[in-house]
């Protein structure tokens, strides 16, 4: 299971990351979620919604694998908040993001994600 | 947590900056924006304040939900365009953006020697030079703005040629096309040789009660987006209004000519958009994303923005007896640019054409062949009238520009308490008719426009809602008075918590409530207050607005419509023979005042002003 972006779709509104950072972490703060738009309201107003696209092969993982090669890979997917920063800079895809030495990181909302549901233009959608 | 937010006190004239809360009791009885705006307003200006000079203040309030779920906000000012109260309502990106600085309210008074630009990163205030910036256009001032701070979020609300040159209907802009376009607030700016406010904020949110906010806004948002008018908006954005417009027989053509133009309406309706634009954005926060953004070539090379809102089709196109749709984009580009509100814009434009058109005005004085649908004409006035040049300078003063004409002028210009007259003829349409004759703004239908009596509802099921029997349709007069002055008491409390008009009920009743604000209010802020009491919020704001009029000498006989909506019936279309009834009229005002608690003449009684906890401001 992943969220598959459309970024033709993404309106702005912002609604993702806010809703993101509340059921996480019960605050609203769009550097406390696990989804990012990046914003061009001067540009072609085509707004950037960047999240995990949960590969198979983790290379925001390889790091700390190197160190400890018996880290359980499918329990660092299920975690939203992870301590390490080496994962945001190995992420290709700018899928994590790093704030007050912390990488928030989108773990599916438990195979809820709460994101897609608040996405009224479907910019969010669930793939398998 | 949202209740937090500071109001910042910027003197311009000093270069002084004071920071302080704003009270729990301040946010239980205005909340923010266009309530907390007025209720510093009314005692920061006077009768003799001049709009224009140092002595007027600008006030900028954040909706108190603003970052959360939905952000917009009010500029406030007494206004350059009428001389009484000035407010306008902004969306896009800055509202929340401020919200994020921790500043809830702004209020700058004086005036800098200089030109300036405020910076407000988080805690940090900074007024900044702004000399490298006059004469920029809005979009302009903005990607300069993020150059030099490096910024590329940094949100910003600023003015372009127009209200540096104190152009009375001058807006003010954010991003491509968020305009606080109403009642000149962008010449306030100008006078305060303001330039730009810039946002950069980063500030977390506490929230009272989280699950619960997280579950009111997934409700909300899924109740708000299965209503019909919900889904057409965000496919074809308020654009699709010019339909019902003209199929009803309520758009102006020609200055108010003709009320409809049959099928000729297609050139310029919201379907005509498709070919320009690439898809839909929203403001911040809100699920609804009303506005199309476009990026395409025409004949007036590209065309690159988003929008435009119907007002703007409607104004810079039937109005002046233009159906080119690429023209509509291209002209409201330009206002947007130069920072003309395109409604009063569009209308000081209706005026002078149907003086060239009558003989009172000739080429001579205006320079140009301002006939119907001539774009390159009306183009070139647009510039001057920003620059304030020849014909242009006259017009900048919209109401006040009759001074300067022949007399006769003056017979043929249409305005509502000094504002100008909009895009739409209410002729036969009586509850927008009477909304537009009571708002306390002066001439606008955001006030109170009751879309919904216009749609298909069933009038048992619309009686039910306004608990008052409401007429067997639009055209009546039965039960309009109820259903304004419903609306001027929602919106104005819907206007505080920095939801959309849009999204709130408007032209659906199932669209977001008294309900649904009370328990997002209380699940984000804790404010506990039930729907009767955001009613009685509401109206102790339409109310305190009206009393800031009042002391202007705002009375009964200004709350009225041009001589042409009562003496001369629509000639044509589906609104034929239609015209306001003027003791119909004024059966519906005195129902009306009734309602509000105001007396016959329209002042507020005392003993609604001490129902509503307004008597602080009775002396004034």
């Amino acid at each position: 299971m992943k969220i598959k972006v459309d970024e033709k779709k993404c309106t702005g509104c912002g609604l993702c990351e806010v809703i993101c950072s509340l059921s996480h972490m019960g605050i609203v703060d769009r550097n406390q979620s696990a989804i990012r738009i990046i914003m061009d309201d001067l540009g072609d107003s085509i707004h950037k919604p960047r999240v995990c696209r949960q590969c198979i092969k983790m290379k925001c993982l390889e790091d700390d694998l190197g160190k400890n090669p018996s880290l359980n890979v499918e329990e660092e997917r299920k975690k939203f908040i992870w301590e390490s920063i080496k994962r945001y800079e190995l992420c290709p895809f700018e899928g994590c993001f790093a704030y007050n030495d912390k990488v928030y990181h989108c773990n599916l909302c438990d195979g809820e994600p709460q994101c897609v549901k608040v996405c009224t233009q479907g910019a969010l959608t669930i793939t398998e | 947590m949202p209740i937090t937010r500071k109001r910042l006190t910027i003197d311009l004239t000093e270069k002084k900056v004071f920071c302080e809360e704003i009270s729990l009791n301040e946010r239980r009885r205005f909340l923010g924006g266009r309530g907390l705006n007025i209720s510093k307003l009314f005692k920061m200006t006077h009768q003799n304040t001049d709009p224009l000079g140092p002595d007027n203040v600008l006030i900028i309030g954040g909706g108190l939900l603003n970052g959360l779920y939905f952000g917009r906000l009010n500029i406030s000012a007494k206004s350059p365009e009428s001389g009484y109260l000035g407010d306008s309502n902004i969306g896009g990106y800055f509202p929340s953006e401020l919200a994020r600085t921790g500043i809830g309210q702004i209020i700058i008074t004086g005036k800098s020697k200089d030109p300036v630009y405020i910076l407000i990163n988080n805690n940090n205030v900074e007024i900044r030079k702004a000399s490298h910036l006059w004469g920029l256009d809005t979009y302009e001032t903005q990607i300069k703005i993020r150059e030099e701070l490096k910024c590329p979020d940094a949100k910003i609300l600023c003015i372009g040629p127009a209200g540096e040159n104190l152009v009375r209907f001058a807006s003010v802009a954010s991003g491509y096309k968020s305009m606080a376009g109403r009642t000149g607030m962008g010449a306030v700016f100008g006078s305060k040789n303001l330039k730009a406010l810039v946002a950069i904020g980063s500030k977390p949110f506490q929230i009272f009660d989280p699950s619960m906010f997280q579950k009111t806004i997934i409700a909300v948002t899924e109740k708000l987006m299965k209503t019909g008018w919900a889904k057409a908006l965000g496919r074809f954005g308020s654009p699709l209004l010019l339909h019902y417009a003209n199929e009803k027989g309520f758009l102006s053509y020609r200055y108010h000519q003709k009320t409809s133009i049959g099928r000729d309406a297609e050139s310029i309706e919201a379907e005509a958009l498709d070919k320009y634009a690439t898809g839909m954005v929203a403001c911040s926060g809100c699920p609804v994303h009303c506005r199309h953004r476009y990026n395409s070539d025409s004949k007036f090379g590209m065309l690159k923005g988003e929008g435009p809102e119907y007002a703007s089709v409607s104004s810079f196109g039937n109005q002046l007896g233009n159906l080119d749709i690429e023209a509509v984009l291209h002209l409201v580009g330009i206002c947007n640019r130069l920072g003309i509100d395109t409604i009063s814009g569009g209308g000081y434009l209706g005026w002078a054409l149907t003086l060239y058109e009558k003989g009172i005005i000739d080429e001579k004085l205006t320079g140009l062949k301002l006939e119907w649908g001539n774009v390159d004409a009306i183009e070139k006035l647009l510039y001057k009238i920003a620059k304030r040049e020849d014909f242009g300078d006259i017009l900048a003063d919209g109401v006040f520009a009759a001074k300067k004409l022949p007399e006769e002028a003056k017979k043929y210009l249409m305005h509502i308490k000094n504002i100008s007259i909009e895009m739409t003829d209410e002729r036969v349409v009586k509850a927008f008719a009477l909304g537009l004759a009571t708002s306390t703004r002066g001439c606008c239908h955001m006030r109170s426009r009751v879309s919904i009596d216009v749609v298909q509802y069933p009038r048992e099921l619309l009686a039910k809602f306004y608990e008052a029997d409401v007429g067997q349709s639009y055209k009546e007069y039965t039960g309009k008075s109820k259903m304004v002055h419903w609306h001027e008491v929602f919106n104005a409390m819907v206007d505080s918590v920095g939801i959309c008009r849009f999204a709130s009920v408007f032209s659906s009743i199932n669209a977001i409530d008294y309900e649904d604000i009370a328990k997002l209010l209380y699940s984000a802020t804790g404010i506990d207050l039930t729907p009767l009491e955001l009613k009685e919020l509401g109206e102790r704001i339409y109310t305190l607005e009206r009393l800031y009029i009042v002391r202007e000498g705002i009375r009964r006989k200004d709350d009225t419509l041009p001589d042409h909506y009562f003496d001369v019936p629509v000639p044509d279309g589906p609104a034929k023979g239609h015209f306001i009834d003027r003791a119909e009229f004024e059966k519906m005002l005195d129902e009306y005042y009734e309602l509000h608690g105001w007396d016959k003449n329209g002042v507020p009684k005392k003993e609604t002003l001490v129902k509503l906890g307004l008597e602080e401001y009775s002396e004034n």
